[in-house]
């Protein structure tokens, strides 16, 4: 395994302090049109759908 | 905080283990040997213990489908101690129908045997609606823990908890998809739970009104049991909430205006009842039919006065006291209101079904109804088994919904933007 090989990106991982603030990176995150996301929450967050 | 309850805990928990040798043992003496009248106490018991489950599911699915928020509070305690409840009240049946040999009998069994369970036998329906109930609100509970469930294996220290407590979570993660799923077949179960609420003691309720025992043979029974099932339930919900709350120091969580409106569902439901016993009263004299004006007699001026006229303050006065705000506020009239509904809801079954039976048609057969003691203690061994698996319960499962309480948060709707500090004006100095 090379080294280059060894730094590919394999996912982003981010924490939010806010349903507010994670919910507008959600939207950011499907604007830019990435598939393989989820958003992770101790509670239901209406609208995140 | 759970070392130091836990010594409570223990010690409560030793006392009902007690209970239990008396329970089992002597319970079997006197089976098979009971005249109808005898039945009494198992009768009671049962509608008793399956009237207190019925706040439960009434707090998880109608309000839940009324989105009443405050629900997420108390609900998660509230369903089991309808779960626990209905345990024991199953223990019941097998006593009062006399037999228990014959028990197998209210269990359809395949045609083949050929043996035909009487369909029109109430006590069938019975065990439909029962396990219906008990089957629907065990998946209810269930599922509205699984996600505490994770929460608990997430924080759990020790490896075999964190095993336990991830077996239980089912792999829950949190994740958007997942909620999605969870909330629509939460929403689906509690469409599923809302029409048992009022079905499992309407036919609970059938058990007398298919009969033609005066006292028994009236129409209004169904609406009217449910109505005191829920009375009896909430009650009980206070009654063991109040005590929970001050010892887990959940002021924050079931606040007084959880208990505010609790007193007044009691309230209402308490002066529903009411209702349905004026309302008994009257059709008794309105009827005309001798029988059943002279059991209503008898049932507040007989020989056991008492009951009825206790259940009749238990029930409908001492509520009225919800009325006032100052008494749904104070610790001590709430406890105490919620006590007299306990003893004046098991009176109340008591009255109904001893008090009809010891005088029916024949006053040749005319006598008194006198427990045994083997009845009293299985009736004290059921309350046993009732607290000790609710302090189970506390003790090793969260006893309020935390996923829930916090979704109800104004922090966790995403549009929320907190109120911004307005800023000191500054002094004019002139």
């Amino acid at each position: 395994m090379t080294p280059a090989r060894n730094k590919r990106l394999l996912g982003v991982i981010a924490e939010f302090g806010s349903a507010a603030e994670l919910y507008r990176a959600a939207e950011r995150v499907q604007d830019r049109g990435y598939r393989l996301w989820d958003v992770h929450s101790p509670f239901p967050i209406h609208g995140m759908n | 905080m759970v070392v130091v309850l836990s010594r409570h805990y223990w010690v409560i928990g030793g006392f009902r283990c007690l209970l239990y040798p008396l329970f089992a043992f002597h319970r079997s003496r006197r089976l098979g040997k009971q005249h109808s009248d005898r039945l009494g106490l198992g009768i009671t018991n049962f509608v008793f213990w399956i009237g207190i489950g019925h706040a439960g599911t009434l707090i998880s699915a109608i309000l839940f489908l009324c989105q009443q928020k405050w629900r997420t509070a108390i609900n998660r305690s509230a369903e089991a101690m309808t779960l626990f409840a209905v345990i024991c009240a199953g223990i019941f049946p097998a006593i009062h129908v006399g037999r228990i040999w014959m028990i197998w009998f209210l269990v359809p069994v395949p045609v083949p045997n050929w043996i035909w369970s009487n369909f029109r036998s109430p006590l069938l329906w019975d065990v439909f609606a029962v396990s219906t109930y008990f089957t629907v609100s065990v998946f209810f509970w269930y599922l509205g823990l699984v996600p505490d469930l994770a929460t608990m294996r997430d924080r759990a220290r020790s490896p075999i908890a964190k095993i336990c407590y991830g077996l239980m979570a089912l792999g829950w993660q949190g994740g958007n998809r997942q909620w999605r799923h969870y909330e629509m077949s939460y929403l689906v179960l509690a469409g599923i739970s809302t029409p048992l609420v009022l079905s499992v003691h309407s036919t609970v309720s059938f058990d007398f009104a298919t009969s033609l025992i005066p006292g028994w043979h009236t129409t209004i029974f169904p609406p009217y049991f449910v109505a005191g099932a829920i009375f009896g339930g909430f009650a009980m919900v206070l009654t063991l909430l109040i005590p929970a709350r001050s010892l887990y120091q959940l002021h924050d969580i079931i606040t007084w205006n959880h208990i505010d409106v609790m007193c007044k569902i009691i309230l209402l439901t308490g002066s529903m009842v009411g209702y349905s016993y004026f309302m008994e009263f009257f059709v008794a004299y309105y009827g005309a039919n001798p029988y059943e004006r002279f059991i209503f007699l008898n049932r507040y001026f007989g020989p056991y006065w008492w009951v009825g006229c206790g259940m009749f303050a238990c029930n409908v006065i001492i509520p009225q006291l919800f009325w006032i705000r100052a008494f749904r506020r104070n610790i001590v009239t709430v406890y105490f209101v919620a006590m007299c509904v306990n003893v004046g809801m098991w009176y109340e079954r008591f009255a109904i079904i001893a008090v009809s039976l010891h005088r029916d048609f024949l006053p040749s057969s005319w006598r008194m109804y006198y427990p045994t003691w083997v009845d009293v203690f299985t009736f004290v061994g059921t309350i046993g088994i009732f607290v000790t698996l609710f302090l189970l319960f506390i003790r090793f499962l969260p006893m309020v919904a935390m996923s829930e309480v916090k979704g109800v948060l104004p922090e966790a709707n995403p549009h929320f933007r907190p109120v911004p500090v307005p800023k000191p004006i500054p002094a004019i100095t002139i």
